[in-house]
């Protein structure tokens, strides 16, 4: 081999790229050359198990003598196409010069976040581990939590240019083979340029990547996709991201959180219907007090008549413009938060509070029923923070439709978005599953919640192998 | 384009949202609440009007202020129609904005109608779906503008509201409901009777409280100037009368004693008490002793003795001894209220049974089944029953060829 | 196979059933009932209540005799395909003008107690939509959906009758009407009867295993029950008045508001009569496109959907115009129909069944 043209040759394929790092020794007349990225590899480890030991050697330098000689346990062979896509895993490619074939020893590292608290999961009691943005991480995250011999991770390479690594995490003999084959039916099939992070496959994945509803779960920490293995579920684990998508998803998965299994059951069923309660206020709220304003003041009894007219008096607005204003302020607020650095957050919650809460009403541009009712309204959006978008997106429609059509447009839409979502069934399972269809069986852990040691059967669902989750075999 | 168009055929609820958008939703935009084209009434009242055979309606409106004050506001506007509607409609027009009855509470006429027109009232706000039907009907000496115009300044300005006092009549005076509803069923029923209460009006407190009332006071729809001082209102005296109707008319009117004899005997109402005058025994001397009801239990037996009816009311009461004003006025040591001598009982029975008596001579000249016999006797045996109407000349007598036996038996709590 | 392809199970049909014995029964029906038996009337959902029992089990029957098969089919193959596409246009008229009668009933409670101001293009674009879109998914979307709303309905009803009970003080005037005048009364208003003719129509998409026929019978029973209970807790709460009172599931709520003191609790009625109107307004427009499509042949199932509801919609206008006609057409022209699904569809699936067992002994 040509040592010094293939070096040039990976070289050229990597653009010269400045933390591209070769190094070309010779010993004995053969000439060894290392071609790897600085920038994403261990240089002490490079120095240290695999030049010193090489270039040390006092005997004849062959491919099998070096592979024997390194110090280190990731050595592989490769073929030449497959050298240049190692190296940008992290590996270093070393040729001889009497020898056609490359080793690829992988001494990949970088600098990654220590795994920590998810702020979108908190909890009060049970672990605190998140995932974080390294694969190798997240895949020793669910590792722990499998040390039988069920556990089975597969690879794909997914987007043309970042060729971005998606592990597909599930349990033999449990989860469906049949969901298995579909997902990566599904995923060989995607054509797109690169997937940054793991949200890009959720539309690729669903049935129907237009509709609002989620259809692929999601969630930042182990202990909670472990749990959803071990129900069947399967995990998909995509390199830098955090978020690990499981499949398949029903509604019931975002009323739930894993506060719910560290804590007294009775409390948990108690907190999941108030979820609920907050969902349906966050949806319906804003929609169902422009109703009344509008449509339907004999409805109210005489004290809130009173109050609400004593009210709303000299308001300039309308209802309905009044609480899209106060909803877009609240809207704007939350967006401001979100973006602006922590030390001006206390600024932004002092003029929220100061113009929401007090100018406002005592300018008389906004009424106070009308502050508590978005207020809460955004609150109990939070709830359910997995459905955050979903909610917001359907607060603006129950808004409009309580403004166009009062009380009869509100259920009627209450209904079209129930049989919608009847109507979404991802990878064989329906959307609201187990209450709609409804199975008993499965409703130990819906809405309410039952010991541990009553549930000892795994859902029905959706499709699974294995229907006892304890077998006496 | 083509693709957002191909996109909006496969949604097609996406074009049904966006057509209720633009058809509704934006008009939405700009339409007021309805509490801003809404009168919202809380009481009406009907008078004759000044020409004849119109009425003079008054209707007590809710007026929001726009301050955190956490008070009512009130206002009586009144209007003379040839109907009902016309003057509802009138006094609309005198608010600029719609008149909305949902919220109803109360229903005021003036003595003069009842006698004559109650009935197609009722009718009227019976038929008219916003009014609920359990709206509590009085009727008053007064006008019925005067009284709203007394209600007015009660309801702004406490927390006692008409339509409460009229509540606690309902629970603790009257043996039966006021409302459209009730009137209508006891009116459609056999006995056709109903009792409809009574409110007076007295004059006002002091002078100064008329002064100052009269700021606020009622502004007439019929052409009442500005800045006209108008009577101050007067005070509404709850005595527990009541109006007894037959038929639809107003036939006489019975004083809340009266009433009280007719609950006893219903045993609807449970609480109250019952007064014996000049009462003496060992402990007492020419005493006025009051005694508290804690509980009327009345049961009924019908025995038919030569076709005709017996009917046995057994009343047991269970009292309390709560007062005894002695004529000379002493400190007893260990007086045991709670034990009911035989003397006291003795006297009780005599008491309760020259209640009784009046009750049914009240039914029985009036012909008012108010306690509703007849249902009781149709119910319990319809054959004897039907048999011993059709032997009557006058089948409206039946009360008064009835024989009445009432035992009682008296406990103490 | 879609979600649409897949077939109802026996909780779904029950469910179903459930819901649309309701129609047409629980508003104005209890009050004119009042005016031919007076306070018996309770007896005349009886009564036409063990007729459509009668008519439940008789799909029982057909269902075990024909497995797999339609109703068009079983038609077609014992009376011919004339016959059927009669019988089945007739069953589309039936479902159809008992839309345009629940529509109508439902129309004229909201306009008078909280849509005062409001149009019949408002109520148009509150229904239309959402019960062609249930139509459209699916039978299976259909009962998914109502499985979800089934407990608070049943609740919802429970609780109307029981605080409805609580209005109930004097016992009034009992057995005034004859056999005769309820008798009368029960075929003058047949019409808001015989619903669950649906059973026919989807009978070759229900999936029904061993053991599950007690669920549609039970669901079914209880779903008269509740009707009955209505009807009577009606009557016994208005006595005197029931005629002045048109929409009985509201007013026994209404009554009880102010002497129970609580709030607007009749509210929690009015709630109930939406759900129940969308619901059935949707499977009266589901039936009439399974049977549209039956009748017109197999053609796309949007065109009989758009076909219901341009003919539902002309008829709304003409009908919501002219209530005197509505009335009439409530009283004169519907119980004739009633004679479909009490008369000609048993006498037909009575010789299918004779005809089916002597193919069997040959």
């Amino acid at each position: 081999m040509d040592i010094k043209k293939q070096e040039q040759k990976f070289k050229d394929k990597l653009h010269n790229s400045i933390d591209v790092a070769s190094r070309t020794i010779s010993k004995n007349g053969v000439e060894v050359c290392f071609v790897y990225l600085k920038s994403i590899t261990d240089n002490l480890v490079f120095s240290q198990s695999i030049f010193e030991p090489i270039s040390n050697f006092e005997g004849e330098l062959t491919f099998d003598v070096v592979k024997q000689i390194v110090k280190s346990n990731d050595v592989s062979d490769a073929k030449e196409q497959q050298v240049v896509e190692k190296i940008l895993k992290g590996g270093v490619a070393v040729f001889l010069s009497n020898s056609e074939q490359y080793l690829i020893i992988d001494i990949q590292k970088y600098n990654t976040r220590a795994p920590s608290e998810p702020p979108t999961s908190p909890v009060i009691m049970g672990p605190r581990e998140g995932f974080t943005e390294d694969l190798k991480t997240n895949m020793t995250l669910i590792r722990r939590h499998f040390y039988g011999e069920e556990l089975v991770f597969e690879e794909m390479l997914i987007g043309e240019m970042t060729k971005t690594q998606v592990v597909i995490a599930y349990l033999d003999g449990v989860a469906s083979k049949d969901i298995v084959k579909e997902i990566k039916k599904k995923l060989k099939k995607v054509k797109i340029d690169g997937v940054v992070d793991s949200y890009y496959l959720i539309s690729l994945l669903s049935n129907r990547p237009n509709s609002i509803l989620k259809q692929v779960g999601n969630s930042e920490k182990p202990d909670i996709v472990a749990s959803k293995m071990l129900e069947g579920r399967i995990a998909l684990i995509v390199d830098n991201s955090p978020i690990v998508l499981t499949i398949p998803f029903m509604f019931l998965e975002d009323l739930q959180s894993s506060n719910d299994y560290y804590t007294n059951y009775v409390y948990a069923s108690l907190l999941r219907i108030v979820r609920l309660i907050g969902l349906f206020f966050a949806v319906v709220g804003p929609g169902a007090y422009i109703a009344l304003q509008l449509f339907h003041h004999n409805i109210l009894p005489i004290k809130y008549l009173i109050t609400i007219a004593d009210s709303t008096q000299q308001i300039p607005f309308t209802p309905f413009v009044e609480i899209l204003f106060i909803n877009l302020l609240f809207q704007i607020l939350y967006e401001v938060s979100l973006r602006l650095p922590s030390y001006l957050g206390l600024a932004t919650s002092v003029v929220g509070a100061l113009i929401l809460g007090d100018t406002g009403v005592k300018a008389g541009l906004i009424s106070p029923p009308s502050v508590i009712v978005v207020a809460i309204a955004k609150i109990a959006l939070y709830t359910v923070p997995e459905q955050a978008s979903q909610i917001t997106i359907l607060q603006l429609v129950f808004m409009i439709l309580g403004a166009s059509l009062g009380i009869l447009g509100l259920l009627g839409g209450i209904i079209y978005v129930i049989a919608y979502a009847n109507s979404v069934e991802n990878f064989g399972t329906p959307y609201l599953a187990p209450f709609s269809p409804f199975i008993l069986s499965d409703n130990k852990d819906a809405l309410l919640k039952v010991p541990l040691q009553d549930m000892t059967t795994r859902p029905k669902s959706f499709e699974n192998n294995d229907e006892e989750r304890i077998n006496d075999d | 384009m083509k693709k957002v168009w191909d996109y909006l055929i496969k949604t097609p609820m996406l074009l049904v949202f966006i057509a209720i958008s633009v058809i509704f939703a934006f008009p939405a935009l700009g339409a007021s609440a309805e509490l801003d084209r809404y009168a919202v009434i809380t009481a009406i009242g009907v008078d004759k009007g000044e020409t004849e055979g119109n009425f003079d309606v008054s209707l007590l409106m809710f007026v929001p202020i726009a301050e955190q004050t956490f008070t009512e506001n009130y206002k009586v506007v009144s209007a003379e129609g040839r109907t009902l509607t016309e003057a509802i409609n009138l006094v609309g027009l005198h608010v600029g904005r719609k008149v909305g009855l949902s919220h109803v509470k109360t229903i005021v006429v003036n003595e003069e109608i009842i006698h004559e027109d109650i009935v197609n009232i009722l009718d009227f706000l019976g038929k008219c779906r916003n009014v609920a039907s359990s709206s509590k009907l009085i009727t008053t000496n007064a006008t019925a503008k005067d009284f709203l115009t007394s209600v007015e300044k009660l309801d702004t300005d406490s927390a006692i509201k008409v339509s409460e006092l009229v509540n606690y009549n309902r629970d603790y005076v009257y043996a039966y409901d006021s409302t459209i509803e009730l009137f209508f069923k006891r009116m459609f029923g056999p006995t056709q009777t109903a009792l409809v209460p009574y409110l007076k009006l007295g004059e006002p407190e002091n002078e100064g409280v008329a002064a100052a009332a009269a700021t606020d006071a009622a502004t007439s729809g019929q052409g009442g100037a500005e800045g006209q001082s108008q009577p101050p209102p007067k005070e509404i005296l709850n005595d527990g009368d009541a109006y007894l109707f037959k038929d639809g008319r107003a036939v006489v009117l019975l004083d809340s004693k009266q009433v009280e004899d007719i609950n006893m005997v219903c045993g609807v109402y449970k609480e109250g008490s019952i007064e014996i005058e000049n009462f003496s025994d060992g402990e007492y001397n020419e005493a006025k002793l009051s005694f508290e009801i804690f509980d009327n239990v009345v049961r009924n037996r019908i025995v038919y003795q030569n076709g005709r009816p017996i009917f046995c009311i057994d009343l047991t009461l269970v009292l309390n001894l709560a007062e005894a004003v002695n004529k000379d006025y002493t400190v007893k040591e260990n007086v045991e209220f709670k034990n009911l001598s035989d003397a006291m009982i003795q006297a009780i029975e005599k008491r309760v049974r020259e209640k009784f008596a009046n009750a049914i001579g009240i039914m029985r000249e009036n012909k008012a089944d108010i306690a509703n016999y007849y249902t009781i006797m149709y119910n319990s045996d319809r054959a004897n029953f039907m048999k011993f109407l059709e032997s009557l000349e006058n089948a409206d007598d039946y009360l008064n060829e009835m024989v009445f036996k009432m035992s009682l038996k008296v406990t103490s709590k | 196979m879609t979600i649409k392809d897949k077939s109802l199970t026996a909780w779904q049909v029950g469910i179903m059933l459930f819901i649309i014995l309701f129609s047409n029964k629980i508003l104005v029906l209890p009050s004119l009932l009042y005016e031919g038996a007076k306070l018996e009337a309770y007896f005349v959902p009886i009564i036409l209540f063990v007729l459509e029992f009668g008519l439940i089990y008789l799909f029982y029957r057909m269902k075990r005799a024909f497995p797999t098969q339609s109703f068009a089919e079983i038609l077609q193959k014992y009376f011919g395909k004339v016959v059927m596409k009669v019988i089945l246009f007739l069953i589309m008229l039936f479902f159809i003008f008992k839309a345009i009668l629940l529509y109508n009933v439902t129309y004229l409670f909201f306009k008078t107690l909280i849509y005062q101001d409001s149009s019949n293009i408002l109520f148009l674009f509150c229904f239309i939509p959402v019960i062609t879109h249930l139509g459209i998914m699916g039978l299976r979307v259909m009962g998914r959906t109502m499985q979800i709303f089934f407990p608070l309905i049943v609740g919802v009803t429970v609780f109307c009758i029981v605080i409805g009970l609580l209005g109930i003080k004097d016992l009034p005037l009992l057995f005034q009407s004859s056999i005769g005048d309820i008798a009368l009364t029960s075929i003058k208003h047949i019409a808001g009867f015989g619903d669950s003719l649906l059973l026919f129509l989807i009978i070759d998409k229900i999936t029904i295993k061993r053991g599950q026929w007690k669920v549609i019978f039970s669901l079914s029973g209880i779903s008269m029950f509740l009707v009955i209970s209505i009807t009577a807790v009606f009557l016994f709460t208005y006595t005197y008045t029931s005629f002045l009172h048109p929409f009985a599931l509201f007013e026994i709520m209404c009554y009880v508001k102010e002497y129970g003191g609580v709030g607007r609790i009749d509210m929690i009625s009015m709630l109930l009569i939406v759900i129940l109107t969308y619901f059935q307004l949707a499977i009266y427009l589901k039936m009439f496109m399974l049977s549209f499509l039956e009748v017109f042949g197999k053609i796309n199932e949007i065109i009989s959907a758009i076909s219901f509801n341009l003919f539902f919609i002309l008829a709304i206008s003409y009908v919501v115009l002219n209530l005197g006609k509505a009335i009439l057409y409530g009283e004169n022209f519907l119980p004739y129909f009633a004679i479909l699904p009490f008369v000609v569809v048993p006498v037909l699936c009575f010789i299918a069944l004779v005809l089916l067992k002597r193919e069997k002994k040959k």
